[in-house]
């Protein structure tokens, strides 16, 4: 059984590498975000205040921080408060899209995009269940994606620390339950939700547009969260990878029944 | 060996394959004949268990296509009316990887796909990527694909498509030695009339789901109505001759073109002689005779319209 799945999992590894409509976006989305916040921070010291003139945080804007975060701007320089407000509170948000987009991006392909292809017609004939394939499917953009995840956050820390701060003030204890709990439940709910998109669309372009729109709750995180309407506290945080993860399992248990030999064989 | 009884799948009301009694022995290539829609890929993925029957039961060399579903799946091969090849792998990893699926150990595997590709004079080609090789090279790569685990049962559904004459002549040896000398089974999907002709033991007409009727072409053309004729090369014929040949005969029965008299027959055997004797009697000079049977195609046609006159 397992080496099945890993037989389908190298397979979809070299078509992954040789199509780049696919691995551009996996590579780039990373990259802007942990290279090109830091760096943001870092090189336009006048709007956050790394050096030079120094604004305040309003006090207001402050109250509607989580207590955790108001106790570590208080230990910094008054030089980096608004700089780590933004590094490690206004940017987390952003940060959850690669949990969400990347799975999306691959599995449009894996599975809506073989159903476009008809290649999985050879999967189907295979002695192979059908828990295995879907298993053997989701294998790549579960890794995939939390590889990213975690290789752009060593990134983004590594440049926060040394780039903008010159010493260790990241990642806070949110930032590791967001990175242990959050973007693993992320990346589950993307992957079940393109299971279930896939399942139901015609191919890899229609499946990518309809799952494009899984990264717009990150969105209303972002707007809600500047408004104050909401704080990432730990405990808000790893209640909602909770009720995360049973939606996760959920997705996925409808989705695997979407993904049945005999509903994929009378699309293709 | 392949044996369905009363065999059905529907999708929502439409019936596409209904109620089918089928079998066929080991080493015996059946051919399955009819238009588009007539429900011969429906019936070739319930075998591949690939789709599921709605009623019935199908059993692949003794394995039932529902409760052992896994196990019909090694043992078969399938060539599919979609390509369905990777176009972004190459020709050696295709191969490799379907190898690998159907747990083809690596020693074998590699002597295997070898041995297929330059069976198949895909060898040279085999580090480049699918999607560059023309559609003919593919389909060879297909059947290749379908012979990778040495399956018992080969489903092939129109293998020679996209072939050129030569490929498809080789394709269809290679068939045939799979056939006898390895006991395979084999079932194609084909509306290459000819091909069924040359390469099947035993031809099965579909439409509308059903078996229409199933022998080998020879038996065929005796279940279609005047399916036989003899065809007469005689010395000029009077109008006093013509007359009495249609007294003789049925009108509808005979057509006069040129020197050529056809006359179509109920059964070959007992009839042939009847009509040579009364021609030879009205004073008609016979030069030649000659058995005829219609084309396949026409036969096909004159079952399918025969059943749905019926």
């Amino acid at each position: 059984m397992l080496s099945d799945i890993a037989t389908l999992v190298k397979k979809d590894m070299i078509e992954f590498r040789s199509n780049k409509q696919i691995w551009f976006p996996v590579i780039i989305l990373p990259l802007v975000i942990s290279i090109g916040l830091p760096l943001t921070v870092a090189f336009i010291p006048s709007t956050f205040s790394v050096s030079g003139i120094v604004p305040d945080i309003p006090a207001r804007l402050l109250s509607n921080l989580p207590q955790e975060l108001q106790e570590v701007i208080g230990t910094l320089d008054k030089g980096e408060q608004l700089a780590f407000l933004f590094i490690s509170y206004y940017f987390a948000p952003t940060f959850l899209v690669i949990p969400l987009a990347i799975p999306a991006v691959l599995c449009a392909d894996s599975f809506a995009g073989e159903k476009e292809r008809k290649t999985i017609e050879a999967i189907l004939a295979a002695p192979l269940s059908d828990s295995e394939i879907l298993v053997g499917k989701m294998i790549l953009p579960l890794v995939s994606s939390l590889a990213s995840s975690y290789i752009a956050f060593s990134i983004y820390s590594y440049l926060v620390n040394v780039l903008v701060f010159h010493h260790f003030v990241f990642p806070t204890n949110t930032w590791i339950l967001i990175m242990l709990f959050l973007v693993p439940a992320l990346t589950l709910f993307s992957v079940g939700t393109m299971i279930i998109v896939s399942a139901r669309s015609k191919g890899f372009k229609e499946a990518q547009q309809v799952g494009g729109m899984i990264v717009l709750p990150i969105f209303v995180l972002l707007i809600t969260q500047l408004l104050g309407i909401i704080s990432m506290t730990s405990q808000t945080l790893f209640g909602t990878a909770v009720v995360l993860y049973a939606i996760d399992a959920f997705l996925i248990k409808f989705g695997s029944k979407a993904y049945s030999r005999d509903h994929l064989i009378s699309k293709v | 060996m392949i044996e369905t009884t009363q065999l059905s799948r529907h999708f929502g009301s439409k019936v596409a394959v209904d109620n089918v009694t089928l079998r066929v022995e080991s080493g015996k290539i059946l051919g399955l004949l009819g238009p588009n829609g007539a429900g011969k890929t429906t019936m070739l993925r319930l075998l591949a268990t690939l789709i599921k029957p709605s009623s019935g039961t199908a059993y692949v060399d003794g394995l039932s296509v529902t409760k052992e579903a896994e196990r019909v799946r090694s043992i078969v091969g399938v060539v599919s009316e979609n390509q369905a090849l990777y176009e972004n792998l190459t020709v050696y990893q295709n191969l490799d990887f379907s190898g690998k699926m159907y747990h083809v150990p690596s020693p074998t595997r590699t002597e295997r796909i070898r041995d297929l590709l330059e069976l198949f004079e895909l060898w040279d080609q085999r580090s480049n990527k699918v999607g560059t090789l023309s559609k003919g090279l593919k389909q060879r790569l297909v059947i290749s694909r379908a012979l990778v685990h040495d399956p018992k049962v080969l489903l092939l559904d129109e293998p020679t498509a996209n072939l050129d004459p030569q490929a498809s002549l080789k394709t269809r040896k290679l068939l045939l030695d799979q056939a006898r000398q390895d006991s395979k089974t084999v079932i194609i999907s084909t509306h290459n009339l000819r091909e069924a002709e040359k390469l099947c033991d035993e031809i099965a007409v579909m439409n509308c789901g059903k078996i229409l009727a199933k022998g080998e072409a020879f038996d065929l053309v005796r279940l279609v109505e005047n399916g036989e004729a003899i065809e007469l090369k005689v010395r000029n014929i009077s109008s006093a001759q013509m007359m009495g040949l249609e007294n003789a005969l049925h009108p509808n029965s005979f057509s006069i073109k040129g020197d050529v008299v056809t006359v179509s027959l109920g059964n070959y055997d007992s009839e042939a002689p009847k009509v040579i004797r009364r021609i030879v009697e009205l004073g008609i000079e016979i030069i030649e005779a000659r058995r005829s049977s219609p084309e396949l195609e026409e036969i096909i046609l004159r079952i399918i319209e025969e059943t749905e006159y019926a």
